[in-house]
């Protein structure tokens, strides 16, 4: 005999997405049920780099990523745990023309949000950042961007949320999906079947799966990001570093403990056995990059690579709405290897919509009916 | 300290500046040890750290160059001239 | 014959009888790799070139068995594509990723042995990071490899063979051994005599050891618990208790150890499975009764379950029979009759020596919490503590993304699994149930200066560099 509940919302994936919409959710007084396949922040949300950077964000995500932003500064008010959240600031740098033309475009119109980046000159990069370990042809530096741990802020956020009431149920894939007399009714790998009115789809990589359920077909790829750890020592870099090789972002940042960690993909990732692997050449290109720009690790070892799955949109925007053909379903996934930091926002988000079924942030970006979904 | 093998050539290396005899077939670990009692400190403050495992398993021995270079005691042998520091030389903490 | 590509990880016991066994029967495509300069491996380690001792003054009762193995390897090292001072640090697509000399390699293989090794099974104590800790094997290393005592007044302590075995030598060879503390009671060994009689000659030559070191008035403690490594800038005693009763020995040197752990993260890495072993308290890898764990892949010695340098050599030789059957060569199904047998009788004798020295894992429930658990990253067992009550992790890589431990440079090969003993014991749950710690390349430190040597693969980020920096010199 299946064990039937009731609950108000119920919300398909335990990444940060999905917890934070149960936050903002249960703060209105909603029943809120989590399913996850796994453990909460297992995959993109909790393998990724950490950053919080509304810098070099496509003007689509600024309304979102600027929201997130005025969350991240209060998350231990919120949740009891700063999750080593610190705003130590984000720079891109520049070292070709085209690159600091996009650059020079961008800056107004993000300004224009109140964004708050500032232009470098390539002498201001050298004497602001004196560990860049190349010269520069200048550059574009956000003060208050910054970052946190992403293995912590999932988890502490999923605490916080159980506090709440909300019931988050791990291990319990979804087995079967389908809509009857107006309620959504989930059947679990444990034998559990929720029924609720309103479904909300924050599957990350697998969001299209879900979605598929209901004759939706999104263009949701999937990606790998590819991380490297240095051993500790004296922490050097003050700001985490963007910059772009060849068509692809080489990120860095150093921890307060002394880890330096950098990524740049890409990487190989698989749906079915939800495993990523790290791609050895990326090490040996990403290094190469890594001992220009940050000299300081020449001598030094790394200490782990890893990897995890994320899902990419063609045009690496989320997939954040309602159903364009079911009521009561709101899309929340496809994040595109950005959605850490949009995370505590589309929570916000997902929550307005539901609510009162509008929301102030601009997600018009984000439609679901922008993509040919059959 | 040693026990026997005492005849083997001298090789002459630094440590932290200081000139040091050791000899030829030493660990960089050996020689240190002979020298002082510890190779390195800690990252996170809690105490000087001499090796462990000698064998290239737990990684608590890895030094510096000169050059800010690490490298790994236990598994490293001593060379003539050698440059070993127990801190980064490249770092100096104002 | 076959000129499938061979690789062989590892050139002690295990390694050596698996080239040899190769070779023998027709394999002419071999690749050996050790990450020591010579073959031997821990157990058999060989001198650095210039020390003179001879084989039975640094192997003692094994003297034969070291140098005949020595002889092997050398008899074979020039039929294989032999490379020294080479650590594998990763395994991906079927390639071995190697760091030598020359820098960073890979080295695709149709077919890949695997014998890794062990190191010290270790239970943290207060002081355990002092400098003058060693590991029993760490000490033993010292003393064969480099002619040196890790101290002048030394005390072993734990529980193990390896204790006794290193205190004797240690004594054999001159130094100052103030005291065995054995974690692990008389009657215990009592208890187990019936099995260890399955090998008498390693059973007696244990006896023997106890006996020499107390005729030369060694003090040889049993069933003690050990209390902590006193010091601030290094060792200058150890308390411990017995019977009740709190003792105090001054020492300036400690080799602690319980025992080994088998080296797998290169095998997971591989595709190998591991499962729990009860009587071990302990994870191996999973293999097929013949040393195969994924397609192609084998494994032999104390890299796949621990059983000692015979049990190495014996199950070297079983992974090279698998590897010939799965070639389609003839293979001696004597041989492999006689070397299960042999293992039979080790495996007995093993179980009567995890039943003589079982691990003391429920001292690890009133360690205090400011004991340092994971000590490259100086995580105590107070901040394991919190995060398991706070943040409840369902296994011990959970654990591990959220406090910390098993993230340094060592990757956990030191406290993995005291780790998950902690988690078990915290939450009441088996020991097999929180699992272990995941292997991830590199499974040792590598500097990104090697690395960045293999960028010329990507030629683009090269030239991408050098356009960069004619752009800023027009400008």
């Amino acid at each position: 005999m299946a064990e039937t509940t009731e609950t108000d919302i119920a919300i398909i994936g335990g990444g940060i997405a999905g917890v934070a919409s149960a936050y903002h959710l249960a703060l209105a007084g909603k029943r809120v049920t989590v399913l996850e396949k796994g453990t909460v922040g297992a995959q993109a949300s909790g393998v990724n780099f950490g950053g919080l950077r509304t810098n070099g964000r496509a003007m689509a995500e600024l309304s979102l990523s600027l929201r997130a932003r005025e969350i991240w500064r209060k998350l231990k008010d919120l949740i009891g745990h700063d999750c080593e959240t610190e705003f130590t600031g984000h720079v891109e740098i520049c070292d070709r023309e085209d690159h600091l033309a996009a650059v020079e475009k961008w800056a107004p119109e993000a300004n224009a949000f109140g964004v708050g980046a500032e232009m470098l000159s390539g002498a201001a990069v050298a004497k602001r950042f004196p560990w860049i370990g190349r010269r520069m042809l200048g550059g574009i530096y956000v003060a208050t961007d910054g970052a946190a741990n992403p293995r912590l802020v999932t988890p502490v956020f999923a605490r916080a949320v159980r506090k709440l009431g909300v019931t988050i149920r791990e291990q319990e894939p979804v087995t079967s999906l389908g809509y009857h007399n107006g309620r959504f009714e989930i059947a679990t790998g444990k034998g559990a079947v929720i029924r609720s009115p309103i479904l909300v789809n924050a599957a990350g990589a697998w969001g299209n799966r879900i979605a598929q359920h209901f004759g939706e077909d999104y263009p949701l790829d999937v990606m790998a990001p590819q991380m490297v750890v240095s051993e500790p020592f004296a922490r050097q870099v003050t700001a985490t570093v963007d910059y772009p090789v060849n068509g692809r972002f080489f990120y860095a940042r150093q921890i307060g403990r002394g880890n330096l960690l950098f990524g740049r993909g890409p990487g190989r990732a698989d749906l079915d056995t939800s495993r990523a692997s790290y791609v050895p050449q990326n090490v040996f290109d990403a290094s190469r990059i890594a001992i220009d720009i940050l000299p300081m690790l020449k001598g030094r070892t790394f200490l782990r690579t890893w990897s995890g799955v994320e899902g990419k949109t063609p045009d690496s925007l989320p997939i954040l709405g309602p159903s364009p053909v079911r009521d009561g379903l709101i899309h929340a996934f496809g994040f595109s290897g950005h959605g850490f930091q949009l995370g505590p926002a589309t929570g916000a988000v997902v929550a307005d919509l539901i609510l009162r079924g509008k929301t102030a942030t601009d997600i018009s970006g984000f439609s679901p009916r922008r993509f040919k979904t059959s | 300290m040693r026990l026997g093998e005492q005849a083997r050539p001298a090789v002459e290396i630094k440590i932290d500046g200081k000139r040091f005899s050791c000899l030829a077939g030493d660990t960089v670990l050996t020689a240190v040890l002979l020298a002082g009692r510890h190779l390195r400190q800690s990252e996170f403050g809690d105490g000087p750290r001499a090796g462990f495992c000698n064998m290239g398993a737990c990684q608590d021995c890895w030094m510096y160059r000169a050059d800010g270079e690490r490298v790994r005691a236990c598994t490293t042998y001593v060379e003539g001239g050698m440059d070993i520091y127990t801190a980064d030389p490249q770092h100096h903490v104002a | 014959m076959s000129l499938e590509k061979i690789v062989i990880i590892g050139s002690g016991p295990a390694g050596t009888r698996a080239a040899e066994t190769l070779l023998r029967q027709g394999c002419r495509n071999i690749t050996g790799i050790s990450e020591a300069p010579a073959s031997g491996g821990q157990i058999y380690r060989r001198q650095p070139a210039g020390f003179g001792r001879q084989a039975d003054e640094v192997y003692g009762s094994e003297a034969e068995k070291a140098t005949a193995l020595h002889r092997s390897f050398d008899a074979l090292a020039g039929s294989i594509d032999y490379r020294p001072n080479a650590l594998v640090w990763n395994i991906f697509d079927r390639k071995v990723f190697t760091n030598g000399p020359k820098g960073v390699d890979e080295i695709p293989f149709d077919r890949l042995v695997l014998t890794t090794g062990a190191m010290d099974r270790i239970l943290p104590i207060p002081g355990w990071t002092l400098p003058g800790v060693f590991t029993l094997g760490g000490a033993q290393i010292a003393l064969k490899h480099q002619a040196c005592a890790i101290g002048r007044q030394v005390v072993f302590a734990g529980a193990g063979p390896l204790l006794y075995l290193v205190a004797w030598q240690y004594m054999k060879a001159g130094a100052h051994v103030v005291a065995v503390l054995d974690t692990s009671a008389f009657a215990n060994k009592i208890a187990a005599s019936l099995k260890l009689l399955a090998l008498p000659r390693l059973m007696f030559r244990g006896l023997k050891f106890r006996r020499d070191l107390k005729a030369k008035g060694v003090a040889l403690h049993e069933g003690v618990r050990l209390a902590r490594v006193e010091g601030t800038q290094s060792v200058t005693a150890i308390s411990f208790e017995k019977g009740g009763k709190k003792q105090w020995l001054a020492c300036d040197a400690v080799g602690l150890g319980f025992g080994l752990n088998p080296e797998m993260q290169l095998a997971e890495l591989a595709g190998a499975r591991t499962r729990f072993d009860r009587t071990f308290r302990q994870w191996v890898l999973a293999h097929d009764g013949e040393g195969r764990v994924a397609e192609g892949v084998y494994v032999a010695g104390d890299g796949h379950a621990i059983g000692g340098a015979d049990v190495a050599e014996l199950t070297g030789e079983r992974a090279a029979w698998a590897v010939l059957a799965d070639l389609g060569l003839p293979v001696s199904a004597e041989r492999q009759s006689v070397i299960r047998r042999a293992l039979k009788r080790q495996a007995i004798f093993r179980e009567g020596i995890e039943q003589s020295f079982p691990l003391p894992a429920e001292w690890l429930a009133d360690t205090p919490d400011e004991t340092i658990l994971c000590r490259c990253e100086n995580v105590t067992f107070g901040e394991v503590r919190a995060a398991i009550t706070e943040l409840e992790p369902n296994d011990v890589n959970r654990l591990k993304a959220f406090a910390r431990p098993g993230m340094g440079r060592c990757q956990g090969r030191v406290c993995g699994h005291v780790l998950a003993e902690l988690l078990a014991a915290e939450t009441g749950r088996p020991l097999e149930e929180v699992g272990r710690l995941r292997g991830q390349a590199p499974v040792k430190p590598l500097h990104y200066k090697a690395a960045a040597g293999k960028a010329e693969g990507a030629v683009q980020v090269q030239q991408w560099l050098e356009q960069a920096d004619k752009v800023l010199e027009d400008g």
